[in-house]
């Protein structure tokens, strides 16, 4: 990072600005199963060039701009009209009405067009990097337009989403609930399209369409996977929009330099670097991360493994004196069945809280380890109970449901228990119930 | 110079006239055909003879080829659409471009020339297949949709593409320049070679399907039973996605983005509009994939200028429009016929309703032995039961009228035989539902006319005998119950409620 | 348990983002690059053509540097940060223009209020030069180096733009322009010589896409595009059947496929000859938009066409030697 300088400075902010811009109507659009909405009006922006091209006959941006926003406008409005009219799944209408214009285009263009070049790319798309040059004096200061005009879109956005922030929440959850609740979710679908449309054309000419495709959809999908309320959500969002985005650049501008390349495509390493935050989110978030289920399951396995001990034990103590068995941790692993990591880890983990004690090589239960161990051993057998009562399995068959429910049940539901069973003494095998 | 300009002409009288008329002549490229000036050409007879008996080798191979991409492409693209990633392929052909840049990357570096088509289309495949593999991992772990899925993996995987292939271009490799589309191809240069890969591709695709035809529909409809069944979801899965990269990378080489992408959707999407049966929605598809191509190359042959693959994916959206309008149940104009006749008999069964409870109310006032049939309503007491404008109802008695269920005389309507007999069903209908509805769902009698105003028309035979059954005790139901709420002609608004 | 988790990640965050926010104000406190002009001053160029002609007319006096590479097809060519870099460093700009960089030009124009000279060497011409599709009047074709007199005119704009830029070493350009135009005059005269020589009815030059209209014109050649001009372009099945006609009527021997462009709309219409019994074959790679890799002869402008009139003359029945007009081309390998 020997050569940061303001243009570096530039394209962060404006990274950032388009990103944050395109992540909140990106929240919704995630929500409404509309992710592919960028990439759709990224292929028909084609027909809307053609199009401009052939009313104006220039091929300057401000037209082009002009053409791309209509057919985005237009893209967005047969997208919900095939999908409502024709009752067809949101992500086929896209499909739908993105090739058909596309084709369009792609036959005005050879029809017409033939001797000029209007690809998106050669006189729409600009460059992120390239924004810098792009500057207009506002109040003094030199700013670059893209910084202006995804700011203003940003802005715009939010005070839409802050001022109608009930209405697209319903709208986008419940769209039934919305009706009944005066508001016109179809109106809100008409005004998150539009919001879209302009957004993604104004940031296409500003930074490019692949920034824009990936902002709209990765960073909401990240929050998505750390948060179940939609402000928080959309907050993340933008954070970890605006996070891509500094990443992104910062990779583009350091990481090819380690092999001896100038840099790279800094919109291509934002895509990138979203990409990479959402695999470390789908790793690591708290509650939806596949690390953490997997922790979570360890955690839970272990609690059950360590009450089984305690079971187990509890079992044991009440055999009369005669079978008196030897209760060494090998011994317990053996009747159990689990492995030794997990005994090994559960019995230690036991005796550090008190509820076992190692005597002579054997595992006692101490007094509070023996409450613990009566109260699950009552679930048990409640369980089982019931299970015959009201449920009439046969008493055979008790035994295995009950060795599950036990580890879930708590004392009001013990208590619930033996009042649906009638206080019984014994269970069905005849065993008393502590 | 303007001779030398000249002679690259197409058509050259055309051609000349607009050169002229442009009046500098030197410095235009060629006279092309503008908007302006391109009068539709009808193809002559013997043109026309020329492309239906396929008798030019590169029509047959294209139609031949875009034919048997129709079908296979109709085929998978059912499935795809029950799923809801119809899209998977507009991703995958983003998601390929990774696999483009390093197969390039490796292929120069080797020595070789790096445009090598097979090595390019392999490490698209490896992409591809990557890209799928990251779709249904983002799908089966977190709570993520579809849609989001491919989202992901289409600007990710793209965002890395554009990344290398922007260092490809520092590399002195030669060559790389359009190397994002170099793979795609294009219908109309379609080869001997694609069509058969096609063709090829379309059997083992119709074969797969017949065969896995029942696992996949329970992958589509039901996929908690297929996993009771024993069948692995995400194996299931996996070999539908590899279907789909399959056919849509040789699509993708052999005709281009917009065609592959189309054929998946557009052909399963119009079929959906035809038959609510999965095997008759897959056959539908796939023909009308097949025609679609056909009837686009046969265009494409025909008429100058006319892009092959977008001309394709415009008849085959044509087909979905029909489809949309023409379907039989799910079509516009089916569901607004059906609409609008279900309005009707809603209406007038709610007319004679009001018909025979003003007569009823107009009975108990006089008290006699008259029958409701002999009572007339007037129409000032009709018009206040409902929010019906005078138009309304009057439009409405004619109609009733005409079908031969009310006589209307001087003083206002009457029920003829037949419309009594139908009253008297819509009304007690009506009041067994509002009963069942007091006694059992606890609404108050004030309130249960409007719920009961929705059910009505549509209890079923069996329904009544049930009702009857349940209310047997509480209601005496026979010849006809009474209204369990106070009846009144206090007008109502249109919410139903009592003013 | 979740919320300590929660609010431990936003402080974390917060840290991180405290700590770009601070490096951010450094990078806008820190001086913008020196408008003060560098010595030898420095210029910027685009494709590989235009890079040539100025390096040519510039000599030592300027440090020339070249931001699209061989691989980069100028149309769609988007810049990295590293190439903003040399931009904002430079004096001045040579650009082909006419949208042939797309959206770029439109960034070198606003470029100029930064204090850079800018140049569109095609757009500085006489318009004469120009061709234009007649329907769509300025929207001109880019492609002008493919005919050697007029991108001459080109080499001429470029010294008048340096002289403009550096006055003092006015004479050295004119004397670089004078002995660079002499070898484009010598180019020309092969390049109309080796065409004439083939054929009159053979003159046909049928490429996969329209990138050779200035070449036609200024040689005496027909050409033909299967797709148009557009990358996106895609050709009918009739107008392939219809260059399979004309192909067979003029009996044309052979057909091109370039750098940039997949092959497969020309091997179409091979396969097409061949099953009606006309054997044509692919005469060759040209180089349309971009040049050969840099190095080689055919990494320059002279060797690129150079390369592009011997492969065609060859390949169509005239009389070139393989070697082309300095014997240094690679033999063709296709």
């Amino acid at each position: 990072m020997t050569q940061w300088s303001i243009l570096d400075t530039w394209i962060v902010i404006v990274g950032s600005l388009c990103a944050a811009a395109c992540a909140l109507p990106g929240t919704l659009l995630v929500l409404r199963k509309m992710s592919m909405m960028g990439d759709a009006i990224s292929h028909t922006v084609l027909a809307g060039l053609a199009i401009a091209f052939l009313v104006t006959h220039r091929r300057d941006p401000a037209t082009m701009f002009v053409g791309a926003v209509v057919i985005g406008l237009v893209t967005a409005l047969l997208i919900q009209l095939v999908g409502s009219l024709g009752r067809t799944e949101i992500g086929a209408s896209m499909g739908i009405v993105f090739t058909s214009l596309f084709a369009m285009g792609l036959v005005l263009m050879r029809q017409a067009i033939d001797h000029v070049e209007i690809d998106p790319d050669c006189v729409l798309y600009g460059a992120i990097e390239a924004s810098y040059f792009d500057q207009i004096t506002w109040m003094g200061m030199n700013l670059p337009r893209a910084a202006i005009i995804n700011g203003g879109a940003g802005i715009f956005n939010l005070l839409l989403i802050v001022v109608l922030y009930k209405e697209f929440k319903v709208s986008a959850f419940d769209p039934a609930l919305s009706t009944t609740l005066g508001i016109n979710a179809n109106v809100m679908h008409y005004l998150l399209m539009t919001m879209t449309a302009v957004t993604t054309v104004a940031a296409f000419e500003t930074v490019g369409s692949i920034l824009v495709i990936a902002m709209l959809i990765v960073p909401p999908a990240t929050a998505y996977l750390l948060t179940d309320r939609l402000s928080f959500m959309m907050c993340w969002s933008v954070l970890l929009a605006i996070l891509a985005a500094i990443f992104g650049h910062v990779s583009a501008v350091t990481v090819p330099t380690w092999f001896g390349f100038g840099g790279t495509s800094t919109a291509g390493m934002m895509a990138f670097c979203a990409g990479l935050i959402f695999v470390a989110v789908w790793l690591l978030a708290p509650r939806h991360g596949v690390l953490s289920k997997v922790f979570h399951r360890c955690i839970l396995q272990l609690r059950i493994v360590r009450e089984d001990v305690l079971g187990l034990l509890y079992r044991l103590e009440e055999l009369p004196p005669s079978h008196e068995l030897s209760t060494t941790p090998a011994l317990l692993q053996g009747i159990l069945g689990v492995g030794p990591v997990l005994s090994t880890l559960a019995v230690s983990s036991l005796a550090r809280r008190g509820y076992i004690e190692h005597r002579s090589g054997q595992l006692h239960l101490t007094n509070q380890g023996r409450r613990a161990g009566r109260h699950l051993i009552r679930s048990h057998r409640l369980w089982e109970s019931f299970l015959q009562k009201h449920l009439h399995l046969a008493s055979d068959h008790v035994h295995e449901p009950a060795e599950q429910l036990e580890h879930i049940t708590d004392a009001a539901m013990q208590n619930q228990l033996a009042e649906r069973t009638n206080q019984p003494q014994t269970d069905p095998h005849g065993k008393k119930i502590p | 110079m303007l001779l030398a300009v000249l002679s690259i002409l197409h058509g050259t009288q055309i051609a000349v006239a607009s050169d002229q008329a442009s009046g500098n002549p030197g410095r235009s490229i060629r006279p092309v055909n503008s908007i302006a000036d391109s009068s539709i050409h009808w193809p002559s007879a013997e043109q026309f003879l020329r492309v239906l008996t396929l008798r030019d080798f590169n029509t047959r191979v294209v139609v031949l080829g875009v034919a048997c991409l129709g079908l296979a492409c109709g085929t998978i693209g059912t499935f795809l659409l029950l799923r809801k990633r119809s899209l998977t392929a507009d991703a995958l052909s983003h998601a390929t471009l990774p696999g483009i840049a390093i197969a390039f990357i490796i292929m120069a570096k080797l020595g070789g020339d790096g445009k090598q088509l097979a090595g390019l289309l392999l490490g698209a495949f490896i992409f591809g297949g990557l890209g799928v593999g990251a779709i249904l991992v983002i799908r089966h772990t977190t709570r993520l949709k579809d849609d989001a899925a491919l989202g992901i993996v289409l600007s990710v995987f793209f965002g890395v593409g554009l990344s290398l292939l922007n260092l490809i271009q520092q590399m002195p490799l030669g060559h790389a320049a359009g190397l994002n589309r170099f793979i795609f191809g294009k219908a109309a240069s379609m080869l001997p070679v694609d069509a058969w890969t096609i063709l090829i591709a379309a059997l083992v695709i119709s074969l797969s399907c017949l065969v896995l035809f029942k696992e996949l529909t329970l992958l589509c409809f039901d996929q908690g039973y297929a996993r009771s069944q024993g069948w692995s979801v995400i194996t299931l899965d996996m070999v539908l996605m590899v279907l789909v990269v399959g056919v849509t990378v040789i699509a993708l080489q052999s005709v281009g983005l917009v065609l592959a992408v189309a054929m998946l959707i557009i052909p399963s999407a119009a079929a959906r509009f035809w038959t609510e049966h999965l095997a008759r929605m897959v056959i539908i598809s796939a023909v009308i994939g097949m025609v679609g191509g056909y009837l686009g190359a046969t265009i494409s042959a025909l008429v100058p200028r006319m892009p092959t693959g977008p001309v394709i994916v415009l008849v085959c959206s044509g087909a979905f429009i029909v489809s949309v309008a023409c379907g039989p149940k799910r079509g516009v104009v089916a569901r607004t016929v059906a609409q609008k006749r279900l309005g009707r008999r809603v209406a007038i069964q709610h007319l004679l309703r009001a018909v025979y409870e003003c007569s009823e109310m107009a009975e108990k006032k006089v008290s006699s032995g008259n029958t409701v049939a002999n009572v007339t309503a007037p129409l000032g007491e009709l018009v206040k039961v409902r929010s019906w404008s005078i138009n309304q109802l009057s439009r409405l008695i004619r109609s009733a009228c005409r079908g031969k269920l009310l006589v209307s005389g001087n003083s206002g309507v009457a029920l003829t035989d037949h419309g009594l007999r139908e009253a008297e069903r819509v009304v007690r209908n009506h009041r067994l539902w509002e009963t069942y509805l007091i006694h059992y769902a606890d609404i108050a009698p004030s309130h249960v006319d409007r719920d009961a105003d929705e059910i009505e028309h549509i209890l079923g035979h069996d329904m009544i005998v049930h009702l009857e059954q349940i209310l047997s005790g509480k209601v005496k139901s026979d010849p006809m119950p009474p209204s369990p709420h106070h009846l009144s002609v206090a007008p109502t608004d249109v919410n139903g409620v009592t003013a | 348990m979740g919320y300590q988790g929660r609010s431990d990640m936003n402080f974390f965050y917060s840290r991180i983002a405290g700590w770009l926010m601070l490096g951010m104000v450094a990078g806008i406190a820190m001086p913008v690059a020196s408008a003060t002009r560098s010595d030898p001053y420095k210029v910027i160029t685009t494709t590989g053509m235009v890079t040539d002609i100025v390096k040519a007319v510039a000599g030592d006096k300027a440090q020339v540097v070249g931001l699209m590479g061989e691989g980069i097809d100028p149309h769609l060519y988007k810049p990295n940060a590293a190439d903003v870099r040399k931009v904002l460093a430079s004096d001045c700009i040579f650009f082909n223009g006419l949208m042939l960089e797309g959206r770029m030009a439109d960034t070198f124009f606003k470029a100029a209020r930064l204090g850079k000279s800018v140049y569109p060497v095609t757009e500085s011409i006489d318009q004469e030069f120009l061709l234009e599709p007649p329907e769509f009047s300025g929207h001109w074709d880019p492609h002008v180096w493919m005919d050697v007199v007029a991108w001459s005119k080109c080499v001429e704009a470029v010294r008048e733009a340096l002289t403009q830029e550096d006055p003092d070493n006015g004479e050295y350009y004119r004397a670089n322009c004078q002995a660079y135009l002499k070898k484009l005059t010598g180019l020309h005269q092969y390049v109309k010589n080796v065409i004439a020589s083939i054929p009159q009815a053979q003159r046909v030059l049928i490429t996969a896409h329209d990138a050779f209209n200035y070449f036609a014109r200024a040689y005496g050649i027909e050409v033909r595009g299967v797709q148009g001009i557009s990358t996106e372009s895609e050709a009918g099945i009739s107008d392939i059947n219809h260059i399979i006609d004309f192909i067979i009527d003029r009996n044309i021997q052979a057909v091109f496929i370039e750098t940039s462009v997949s092959d497969k709309n020309v091997r179409a219409l091979i396969e097409g000859a061949k099953n009606r019994g006309h054997h044509v074959v692919i005469g060759g790679k040209l180089f349309s938009d971009a040049m050969g890799p840099s190095g080689t002869y055919e990494g320059t402008y002279f060797g690129m066409i150079d390369h592009n009139a011997t492969t065609i003359a060859r390949a169509l029945g005239g009389h070139a030697k393989p070697g082309g007009m300095k014997g240094k081309l690679k033999s063709d390998d296709h």
